[in-house]
């Protein structure tokens, strides 16, 4: 955690170029020998894709969620999803690109889920990947993203290391409190205050 | 000129800390479409790049192998299901009807072909049976045990056996390295690939003894983690679920094979544990008269074929007085001559 938003400030200072020459090849050319796997045996080509994909997919996955335990059965879903449904017949997309836009759609949905006021028709999945979808839902997504990190920085610094520890490293209440030397009701107290602060932020 | 947006301006964008008018450029790059993949591929190394944990994905993919291989042998049951509703399931909109139903249709084929898709083997009291296995493996089962093995022939995923009772397994590998499964009416499961082990599966729970290979128990509590089994280590799995290990010393290891020479292994066990033992092995109901014998203690290897020869052991150990009546046995102290 500590470590990636450390190197988040140091880009802070390099001055982008802006336009660039970028050398053309075919984007989707890396999965080529995963979509060959798939045509000889699915299984295969299920797994080659699995782990290609399933860790960095968590890594992302876990920005919107904040629960290690949540980002992975997010990711298995939407993996399981695919095999279920034979998506690599028939997806058009890069699966790459599938697989992102399935595990954002996914974390959404939960999100929505877990602050949510009520529980408001969810984004339809399968609909949306389907389709190439426009720059400001691509951009929503990364806004939301960084968003949640921009909340949970703005935690008062004790609130936040109980959210991250109980959240992120699924401490227990008392687990954080011993560890922190602060009672069980001070940990509960952070974790409701910081739940609030989300809450608002995600439904605002 | 806009599909030249260069990776950094994304990094930073992701990292966010763009400005504004680089937000906009990137909406305009963004709007052409074959920018859609680059976009994601650069996200995919952004990401690769700054990890927030590492998965285990070994971990991950075996579970996620197992769902899609129980999916699998779930539509061979299906398959075989003499009923035919299943055509209208799809019909149904709603999932937990859909689930309703499955569970319906499931549960009735289940009870209608228990019989017809297994064979069953049964042992009486006293009696011991070595069975041999299409692929080779050998089953010892122990008196008063049930045995089920599919009549047709494993399934091309899975080696699938339900035992009520007591056994050992002797289990081959298969060239394509097919699990073999042990469930038990408590809905635990004990998965090997090739191994010696005994299960131990009655009215007081479940008991895996592992002498060689690897085993891996899942118990019916999905929530907890599947355990593995090492040799020579015992795994017992109570009612509600939970899995406790211990490592068995030569002599307890022993006594947990003892059962196929047709031999009973004692170590300081109380009477009414071995009148429990001879009830389960021989179907006879122990009556022991007082509460101090009860406490009495055995330790010694024994081996007797029928209960009669156990009883006489037993007495002249013990020097206690056995009246047998059927099912019945009753023990008594010895009355002391001249006392």
């Amino acid at each position: 955690m500590s470590q990636s938003i450390q190197d988040d400030h140091s880009e802070k200072g390099r001055i982008p170029l802006g336009f660039e020459p970028v050398p053309e090849r075919p984007v989707a050319d890396r999965e080529f020998f995963i979509r060959q796997a798939f045509e000889k045996d699915a299984v295969a080509g299920y797994e080659l894709l699995f782990r290609h994909y399933y860790s960095v997919l968590c890594s992302h996955a876990v920005r919107y969620v904040y629960t290690k335990e949540v980002a992975e059965d997010l990711v298995s879903e939407v993996f399981y999803t695919f095999w279920k449904k034979g998506s690599y017949r028939h997806v058009t997309i890069s699966f790459r690109a599938y697989l992102f836009e399935a595990v954002r759609y996914k974390c959404y949905n939960y999100l929505r889920w877990e602050f949510g006021k009520e529980y408001t028709c969810e984004l339809l999945e399968e609909e949306a990947i389907s389709r190439i979808p426009r720059p400001d839902q691509l951009m929503e997504f990364d806004e939301l993203c960084l968003r949640i990190e921009e909340t949970i920085e703005s935690l008062p610094p004790q609130c936040r290391n109980v959210f991250v520890m109980h959240r992120f490293e699924g401490k227990s209440y008392p687990e954080i409190a011993r560890a922190l030397e602060v009672s069980v009701k001070a940990v509960e107290a952070h974790i409701s205050k910081a739940l609030a602060v989300f809450r608002k932020v995600l439904t605002g | 000129m806009a599909s030249r947006l260069s990776k950094d301006i994304l990094f930073t964008y992701f990292s966010g800390h763009a400005t504004a008018l680089q937000k906009k450029l990137i909406e305009a790059w963004l709007r052409e479409p074959e920018n859609f993949e680059r976009y994601y591929e650069w996200l995919e190394e952004w990401e690769q790049s700054r990890p927030h944990f590492l998965p285990d994905t070994d971990r991950a993919w075996k579970k996620s192998r197992e769902r899609i291989d129980d999916d699998v042998s779930e539509s061979v049951e299906r398959l075989s299901s003499p009923v035919p509703a299943l055509r209208r399931v799809p019909l149904l909109r709603k999932s937990w009807k859909v689930a309703v139903c499955l569970l319906a249709v499931c549960l009735g084929a289940y009870m209608l072909s228990d019989r017809v898709i297994y064979r069953w083997y049964h042992t009486a009291y006293g009696e011991l049976r070595t069975i041999t296995l299409e692929d080779n493996s050998l089953v010892i089962l122990n008196s008063n045990s049930v045995l089920r093995v599919p009549r047709w022939g494993f399934g091309p995923k899975h080696r699938d056996v339900l035992l009520e009772g007591e056994a050992e397994f002797v289990i081959r590998k298969t060239a394509d390295y097919k699990k073999f499964t042990v469930h038990t009416p408590d809905h635990n499961q004990v998965t090997v690939l090739g191994t010696e082990f005994v299960v131990y599966s009655r009215d007081k729970g479940t008991r895996v003894v592992l002498n060689k290979g690897k085993v891996r128990l899942s118990s019916r509590d999905e929530a907890r983690p599947p355990l593995t089994l090492l040799p020579g280590e015992q795994a017992s799995i109570s009612r509600n679920g939970e899995i406790e290990v211990e490592k068995l010393t030569e002599a307890q290891l022993d006594a947990h094979t003892a059962w196929k020479e047709h031999r009973f292994v004692f170590d300081r066990t109380s009477l009414t544990e071995v009148g429990a033992r001879l009830t389960e092995t021989f179907g006879v109901k122990i009556r022991i008269a007082d509460s101090l014998l009860s406490g009495r203690e055995l330790t010694g290897t024994f081996r007797a074929q029928h209960l009669d020869d156990f009883l006489s052991v037993l007495s002249e150990m013990l020097e206690i007085e056995i009246h047998r009546q059927d099912k019945i046995v009753v023990l008594t102290p010895k009355r002391i001559s001249g006392d």
